[in-house]
This record gives structure tokens, C-alpha cells and sequence, in this order.
């Protein structure tokens, strides 16, 4: 049944539509980790990554009859995903002034012991570079840097003129240039 | 090299990350399942009373105004 939706997201978008789970499955296949990805490391938790994660799929099959012509599943995805993170954060930061906490540290994602092995050090000052980023500029860095997205298409998910999203790019850059120091790509060391 | 280029050429650098196959399966199975019925009656109940307090709370503001 999966073999049907391998091709096209028009394929899958006509699947959703008719209610067939192959169709849920494909996109949920082919969306899921780059979605996961983005939600960890804007929430820096895995436990809400996961619930976050879910919440947006769920809204994925509650709307899958409504999806118009030409609807990007990339797009779709992590817009909603945007406003879990936007609705999350607000929800910590109210749970955070009742509790009188202080911000949290910026700190790397979770990892599993598999992944910690795997991680050079390089890998772990990117990682923690990323982290470092105020929140409005890591996730115009994950979209365009990890997820391969035009500023314009970022624009829309988030809502935000095309220049605002450059702006936040070209400042997310100097301070991951600033961060990653002597890790920094030589190419950007250079400039 | 714009400053999408150099995002994109540092981001390759990160590692991918995902989900364990069980949790996979997990959120796949209850997404595809939607909204159980009883979170459905929670927010029902919730914004019933919201909106209940909300008038009542309306009312008593008129009352003293007049």
C-alpha cells in the first residue's frame, strides 16, 4: 500500500483526503524526523518534542479532508508545528513567573548514549552554538539552514515579512560565527 | 556565499535526529486514531464553564452599574 505513496505529495495529499491510513503513513514517514528535528531543538527537550510531535500530526489527520490543491506537507507541517512551539513557550514562560523560576540555561538537546558516542566535538559546539540562539533566530536557522527553505517560504510558515526573515538569518549567522569560533567552517572564518 | 549558503553549510553539520521506532510507532498509531473523546468532552466542559463564569460575572457587573 506504502509503494503507492512513494512519489509525489499530490499522491499523498489525494490519499489523505479519501481517509486511506497508507497515505498518513507515507507522510508521516517521509515528515517526521526533519519535524521531530525542529521541535527538539527549539524546545531543547525530547519529551516535549515527542508530545509536540504528535499534536502536530494528530491536526494533520483531523484536517486531512480539508487540505486544499497544492498544499506542501513541508510547509503545513511546520507551520503548525511553528505555533505548538509559539503556544508551548508562552505556556512555560506564564508557568515560570507563577513559579518565580529563573530562564532556563541554554543547553543541547537531550541525547541517547548512542547518539552522545557518535557526536565529535565539533558536532557538540554546533549543536550548542544552535542552542544558544534566541528562539526567533535559531528557527529561521533551522528552516533555512536544515530544512533547505526559501526565506520567502520561511516568511510565510512564521508569518513575517521575507526581510525580517533575512535579517534574523544574517544575525543568526554572526553569532553562530561568534559561538563556533575555531569550529566555525573555514569558508565563514575567511570572511 | 549568501548567508542562506553558509547556513546551510553548517547546518549539514548537525546531527539527524529522531524519535525511537516504538515512540515512532506510538505517536504515528495515536495521531492516526485523532483526539480521544474524552480530552473532546474536557475542553467541551472547560469552555462551557468559562463562558458560564464569564456571563455571570457580566451580570453582576451590570447590576451594580445600575
Amino acid at each position: 500500500m506504502r509503494c503507492a505513496y512513494v512519489e509525489s505529495e499530490d499522491a499523498w495529499l489525494d490519499g489523505l483526503r479519501r481517509g486511506e491510513p497508507g497515505a498518513f503513513d507515507a507522510v508521516f514517514a517521509a515528515y517526521r524526523k526533519r519535524v521531530y528535528g525542529y521541535l527538539v531543538r527549539m524546545t531543547r527537550r525530547r519529551d516535549v518534542a515527542e508530545d509536540l510531535l504528535q499534536e502536530t500530526f494528530l491536526r494533520l489527520a483531523q484536517h486531512a479532508r480539508s487540505l486544499v490543491d497544492g498544499t506542501r506537507f513541508g510547509a503545513w507541517l511546520f507551520t503548525v508545528a511553528h505555533r505548538l512551539v509559539v503556544s508551548w513557550a508562552r505556556a512555560q514562560q506564564v508557568r515560570a513567573q507563577l513559579a518565580g523560576d529563573l530562564p532556563a540555561e541554554p543547553v543541547a538537546p537531550d541525547r541517547s548514549p548512542r547518539d552522545a558516542l557518535a557526536d565529535s566535538q565539533a558536532h557538540a559546539a554546533l549543536e550548542r552554538a544552535f542552542a544558544a540562539l534566541p528562539p526567533a533566530y535559531r528557527e529561521v536557522a533551522l528552516l533555512v539552514g536544515v530544512e533547505g527553505m526559501q526565506p520567502t517560504e520561511v516568511a510565510q510558515i512564521l508569518g513575517l515579512r521575507p526581510d525580517a526573515v533575512r535579517q534574523r538569518l544574517a544575525r543568526a549567522r554572526a553569532q553562530l560565527a561568534d559561538a563556533l569560533g575555531d569550529h566555525a567552517p573555514a569558508a565563514w572564518r575567511a570572511r | 556565499m549568501t548567508d542562506e549558503d553558509d547556513m546551510r553549510e553548517v547546518s549539514r553539520e548537525l546531527p539527524a535526529l529522531d524519535v525511537d521506532p516504538d515512540a515512532a510507532a506510538r505517536i504515528a498509531s495515536a495521531a492516526r486514531r485523532g483526539r480521544p473523546l474524552r480530552r473532546t468532552i474536557e475542553v467541551v466542559l472547560v469552555v462551557l464553564v468559562a463562558a458560564g463564569f464569564l456571563a455571570w460575572a457580566v451580570m453582576k457587573v451590570l447590576e451594580a452599574l445600575r
